[in-house]
Protein backbone atom coordinates (compact mmCIF):
# COMPACT_ATOMS: atom_id res chain seq x y z
CA UNK A 1 0.00 0.00 0.00
CA UNK A 2 1.45 3.17 -0.78
CA UNK A 3 0.17 6.18 1.28
CA UNK A 4 -0.09 9.38 -0.83
CA UNK A 5 -1.30 12.41 0.68
CA UNK A 6 -1.27 14.82 -2.53
CA UNK A 7 -3.97 12.73 -4.76
CA UNK A 8 -5.86 10.76 -1.99
CA UNK A 9 -7.90 12.84 0.15
CA UNK A 10 -8.22 9.66 2.31
CA UNK A 11 -4.54 9.88 3.21
CA UNK A 12 -4.71 13.66 3.76
CA UNK A 13 -7.35 13.46 6.06
CA UNK A 14 -5.93 9.94 7.86
CA UNK A 15 -2.08 11.82 8.25
CA UNK A 16 -3.40 15.23 9.76
CA UNK A 17 -5.10 13.63 12.07
CA UNK A 18 -2.60 11.07 13.24
CA UNK A 19 -0.17 14.14 13.50
CA UNK A 20 -2.23 16.53 14.92
CA UNK A 21 -3.89 14.03 17.86
CA UNK A 22 -0.43 12.52 18.12
CA UNK A 23 1.11 15.41 19.24
CA UNK A 24 -1.10 15.60 22.21
CA UNK A 25 0.24 12.75 23.13
CA UNK A 26 3.36 15.01 24.85
CA UNK A 27 0.53 16.41 27.12
CA UNK A 28 -0.24 12.94 28.06
CA UNK A 29 3.96 11.89 28.40
CA UNK A 30 3.99 14.83 30.88
CA UNK A 31 0.77 14.63 33.02
CA UNK A 32 1.79 10.68 33.48
CA UNK A 33 5.11 10.92 34.74
CA UNK A 34 3.76 14.33 36.63
CA UNK A 35 1.11 11.70 38.67
CA UNK A 36 4.24 9.75 39.68
CA UNK A 37 4.10 7.60 36.89
CA UNK A 38 7.08 5.75 35.74
CA UNK A 39 8.33 6.60 32.12
CA UNK A 40 7.97 2.73 31.38
CA UNK A 41 4.04 2.97 32.92
CA UNK A 42 3.27 6.34 30.86
CA UNK A 43 4.34 4.74 27.51
CA UNK A 44 2.99 1.08 28.08
CA UNK A 45 -0.58 3.22 28.95
CA UNK A 46 -0.08 4.48 25.14
CA UNK A 47 1.08 1.45 23.86
CA UNK A 48 -1.50 -1.43 25.77
CA UNK A 49 -4.61 0.74 26.80
CA UNK A 50 -4.49 3.38 23.97
CA UNK A 51 -7.04 5.40 24.33
CA UNK A 52 -6.88 8.78 24.58
CA UNK A 53 -9.71 9.92 27.31
CA UNK A 54 -9.16 6.44 29.31
CA UNK A 55 -5.06 7.11 29.56
CA UNK A 56 -5.61 10.80 31.44
CA UNK A 57 -8.31 9.47 33.49
CA UNK A 58 -6.05 6.84 35.02
CA UNK A 59 -2.76 8.95 35.63
CA UNK A 60 -5.46 12.11 36.72
CA UNK A 61 -7.24 9.27 39.35
CA UNK A 62 -4.14 7.69 40.50
CA UNK A 63 -2.17 11.27 40.57
CA UNK A 64 -5.04 12.50 42.91
CA UNK A 65 -4.92 9.07 45.26
CA UNK A 66 -7.25 7.15 43.97
CA UNK A 67 -7.36 3.42 44.30
CA UNK A 68 -6.41 1.16 41.35
CA UNK A 69 -9.67 -0.44 41.23
CA UNK A 70 -11.21 3.62 40.68
CA UNK A 71 -9.10 4.24 38.11
CA UNK A 72 -9.48 1.32 35.92
CA UNK A 73 -13.42 1.46 36.71
CA UNK A 74 -13.74 4.67 34.99
CA UNK A 75 -10.77 3.95 32.41
CA UNK A 76 -13.46 1.27 31.20
CA UNK A 77 -16.58 2.84 31.37
CA UNK A 78 -15.31 6.03 29.06
CA UNK A 79 -13.57 2.67 27.04
CA UNK A 80 -17.37 1.48 26.63
CA UNK A 81 -17.70 3.38 23.20
CA UNK A 82 -14.83 1.64 21.58
CA UNK A 83 -16.77 -1.27 21.45
CA UNK A 84 -19.72 0.25 20.04
CA UNK A 85 -17.27 1.16 17.45
CA UNK A 86 -16.44 -2.27 17.02
CA UNK A 87 -19.70 -2.87 16.41
CA UNK A 88 -19.50 -0.30 13.34
CA UNK A 89 -16.05 -0.86 12.41
CA UNK A 90 -16.57 -5.14 11.67
CA UNK A 91 -18.89 -5.61 9.04
CA UNK A 92 -17.01 -3.20 6.68
CA UNK A 93 -13.50 -4.52 7.72
CA UNK A 94 -14.18 -7.95 7.85
CA UNK A 95 -11.23 -9.46 9.65
CA UNK A 96 -10.61 -12.08 11.61
CA UNK A 97 -7.97 -14.27 14.05
CA UNK A 98 -4.91 -12.06 14.48
CA UNK A 99 -5.82 -9.41 11.91
CA UNK A 100 -8.84 -8.67 13.95
CA UNK A 101 -6.82 -8.63 17.25
CA UNK A 102 -4.86 -5.72 15.81
CA UNK A 103 -7.97 -3.91 14.11
CA UNK A 104 -9.47 -3.80 17.31
CA UNK A 105 -6.61 -2.07 19.10
CA UNK A 106 -6.84 0.96 17.06
CA UNK A 107 -10.71 1.13 17.25
CA UNK A 108 -10.55 4.41 18.94
CA UNK A 109 -12.41 8.04 18.16
CA UNK A 110 -10.18 9.14 15.31
CA UNK A 111 -9.78 5.94 13.24
CA UNK A 112 -13.85 5.29 13.12
CA UNK A 113 -14.55 8.89 12.67
CA UNK A 114 -12.46 9.57 9.68
CA UNK A 115 -13.57 6.27 8.10
CA UNK A 116 -17.49 7.07 8.66
CA UNK A 117 -16.71 10.32 6.65
CA UNK A 118 -15.59 8.43 3.69
CA UNK A 119 -18.50 7.23 1.36
CA UNK A 120 -17.39 4.27 0.39
CA UNK A 121 -16.02 0.28 1.85
CA UNK A 122 -12.75 0.60 0.31
CA UNK A 123 -12.33 4.08 1.55
CA UNK A 124 -13.37 3.39 4.67
CA UNK A 125 -11.24 0.72 5.27
CA UNK A 126 -8.19 2.36 4.54
CA UNK A 127 -9.47 5.87 6.58
CA UNK A 128 -9.67 3.43 9.69
CA UNK A 129 -6.04 1.52 9.28
CA UNK A 130 -4.27 4.72 8.23
CA UNK A 131 -5.91 6.85 11.05
CA UNK A 132 -5.53 4.17 13.99
CA UNK A 133 -1.90 3.07 12.87
CA UNK A 134 -0.80 6.84 12.18
CA UNK A 135 -2.16 7.99 15.44
CA UNK A 136 -0.96 4.84 17.38
CA UNK A 137 3.28 5.77 15.51
CA UNK A 138 2.74 9.45 16.42
CA UNK A 139 0.81 8.82 19.86
CA UNK A 140 3.42 6.44 21.30
CA UNK A 141 6.15 8.55 19.71
CA UNK A 142 5.09 11.61 21.39
CA UNK A 143 4.09 10.16 24.72
CA UNK A 144 8.04 8.73 25.15
CA UNK A 145 9.01 12.45 24.53
CA UNK A 146 6.48 14.20 26.61
CA UNK A 147 7.37 11.61 29.52
CA UNK A 148 11.16 11.93 29.02
CA UNK A 149 10.99 15.75 28.91
CA UNK A 150 9.11 15.80 31.83
CA UNK A 151 11.01 13.35 33.72
CA UNK A 152 14.14 15.69 32.87
CA UNK A 153 13.19 19.05 34.31
CA UNK A 154 12.67 17.85 37.91
CA UNK A 155 9.50 18.63 39.79
CA UNK A 156 6.97 19.26 36.93
CA UNK A 157 4.42 21.06 38.71
CA UNK A 158 6.32 23.91 39.13
CA UNK A 159 6.15 24.33 35.46
CA UNK A 160 2.45 24.08 35.75
CA UNK A 161 2.59 20.58 34.05
CA UNK A 162 -0.13 19.38 36.52
CA UNK A 163 -2.87 21.61 34.65
CA UNK A 164 -2.11 19.55 31.74
CA UNK A 165 -4.57 16.97 33.10
CA UNK A 166 -7.76 19.30 33.68
CA UNK A 167 -7.36 20.80 30.71
CA UNK A 168 -7.11 17.73 28.59
CA UNK A 169 -10.21 16.77 30.03
CA UNK A 170 -11.83 19.98 29.31
CA UNK A 171 -11.00 19.86 25.62
CA UNK A 172 -12.18 16.24 25.83
CA UNK A 173 -15.51 16.75 26.93
CA UNK A 174 -16.13 20.09 25.41
CA UNK A 175 -16.50 18.87 21.88
CA UNK A 176 -19.40 16.33 22.89
CA UNK A 177 -21.73 18.91 24.57
CA UNK A 178 -23.95 19.48 21.60
CA UNK A 179 -26.88 20.80 23.50
CA UNK A 180 -28.32 22.60 26.28
CA UNK A 181 -29.29 18.94 27.63
CA UNK A 182 -25.82 18.08 27.83
CA UNK A 183 -24.96 20.91 28.94
CA UNK A 184 -27.33 20.43 32.15
CA UNK A 185 -26.34 16.70 32.48
CA UNK A 186 -22.05 17.88 32.45
CA UNK A 187 -22.91 20.35 35.04
CA UNK A 188 -24.71 18.23 37.27
CA UNK A 189 -21.76 15.58 37.05
CA UNK A 190 -19.83 17.81 38.39
CA UNK A 191 -22.19 18.99 40.91
CA UNK A 192 -22.08 15.24 42.11
CA UNK A 193 -18.71 14.80 42.09
CA UNK A 194 -17.74 17.90 43.97
CA UNK A 195 -20.63 16.98 46.43
CA UNK A 196 -19.27 13.88 47.20
CA UNK A 197 -15.57 14.50 47.01
CA UNK A 198 -15.23 15.23 50.88
CA UNK A 199 -16.80 11.71 52.28
CA UNK A 200 -16.30 9.33 49.25
CA UNK A 201 -12.28 7.93 48.81
CA UNK A 202 -10.24 9.37 45.84
CA UNK A 203 -11.90 8.25 42.27
CA UNK A 204 -14.88 6.58 43.93
CA UNK A 205 -17.27 10.62 43.41
CA UNK A 206 -15.90 10.07 39.52
CA UNK A 207 -17.31 6.59 38.89
CA UNK A 208 -20.87 7.64 40.99
CA UNK A 209 -21.84 9.76 38.14
CA UNK A 210 -21.99 7.40 35.68
CA UNK A 211 -25.21 6.45 37.73
CA UNK A 212 -26.87 10.35 36.10
CA UNK A 213 -25.85 8.87 32.15
CA UNK A 214 -27.85 5.37 33.20
CA UNK A 215 -30.69 8.09 34.44
CA UNK A 216 -30.92 10.32 31.79
CA UNK A 217 -29.96 8.12 29.41
CA UNK A 218 -32.90 5.95 29.67
CA UNK A 219 -35.40 8.29 30.40
CA UNK A 220 -35.03 10.10 27.02
CA UNK B 1 2.83 -4.71 42.90
CA UNK B 2 2.22 -1.25 43.15
CA UNK B 3 -0.73 0.16 42.91
CA UNK B 4 0.65 2.15 39.77
CA UNK B 5 1.39 -1.13 38.15
CA UNK B 6 -2.19 -2.47 39.22
CA UNK B 7 -3.98 -0.03 36.90
CA UNK B 8 -1.51 0.28 34.15
CA UNK B 9 -2.37 -3.31 33.43
CA UNK B 10 -5.69 -3.77 34.82
CA UNK B 11 -7.19 -1.11 32.67
CA UNK B 12 -5.14 -1.79 29.45
CA UNK B 13 -6.47 -5.39 29.90
CA UNK B 14 -10.26 -4.02 30.07
CA UNK B 15 -9.69 -1.25 27.66
CA UNK B 16 -8.46 -4.41 25.09
CA UNK B 17 -11.55 -6.35 25.81
CA UNK B 18 -13.86 -3.40 25.23
CA UNK B 19 -12.55 -3.24 21.62
CA UNK B 20 -12.10 -6.06 20.54
CA UNK B 21 -15.96 -7.33 22.13
CA UNK B 22 -17.44 -4.88 20.15
CA UNK B 23 -15.56 -6.38 16.72
CA UNK B 24 -17.00 -9.66 17.56
CA UNK B 25 -20.14 -10.12 19.51
CA UNK B 26 -23.38 -9.76 17.28
CA UNK B 27 -24.60 -6.35 15.98
CA UNK B 28 -27.48 -6.53 17.49
CA UNK B 29 -26.59 -7.10 21.33
CA UNK B 30 -25.25 -3.63 21.33
CA UNK B 31 -27.23 -1.87 19.00
CA UNK B 32 -29.88 -0.96 20.75
CA UNK B 33 -31.46 2.84 20.89
CA UNK B 34 -31.25 2.93 24.93
CA UNK B 35 -27.45 1.30 24.76
CA UNK B 36 -26.30 4.37 22.55
CA UNK B 37 -28.32 7.26 24.21
CA UNK B 38 -26.32 5.72 27.63
CA UNK B 39 -23.13 5.52 25.71
CA UNK B 40 -23.15 8.97 24.78
CA UNK B 41 -23.45 10.46 27.95
CA UNK B 42 -21.06 8.47 29.82
CA UNK B 43 -17.96 10.33 28.62
CA UNK B 44 -19.67 13.39 28.87
CA UNK B 45 -20.20 12.91 32.70
CA UNK B 46 -17.26 10.75 33.91
CA UNK B 47 -15.27 13.69 31.82
CA UNK B 48 -17.03 16.41 33.53
CA UNK B 49 -16.37 14.74 36.95
CA UNK B 50 -12.94 14.71 36.39
CA UNK B 51 -12.81 18.29 34.90
CA UNK B 52 -14.81 18.93 38.38
CA UNK B 53 -12.59 17.27 40.69
CA UNK B 54 -8.79 17.53 38.99
CA UNK B 55 -9.51 21.72 39.11
CA UNK B 56 -11.31 22.44 42.31
CA UNK B 57 -10.68 19.22 44.65
CA UNK B 58 -7.10 19.82 47.15
CA UNK B 59 -4.27 18.07 45.40
CA UNK B 60 -1.85 17.95 48.61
Amino acid sequence: MSINPKTSAVDRTALSVAFTVGLYGAAFGAAGVTADFSVLQTCLLSLLLFSGASQFAVVGIMGAGGAAISAIATATLLGFRNALYGVQMAPILKVTGIKRILAAQITIDESTAVSTLQDNDVDRKRGFYLTGIGVYIFWNFFTFLGALGASKIGNPSVWGLDAAVPAAFCGLVWPRLKNKRQFIISGSAIGLALLLTPIAPAGVPIITTVLLAVIFGWKK
Amino acid sequence: MSPIWIAVIGASVTAFLNKYIGHSVPEKWLDRPKVKQINTLVPIVLLSALVGVQTFADKS
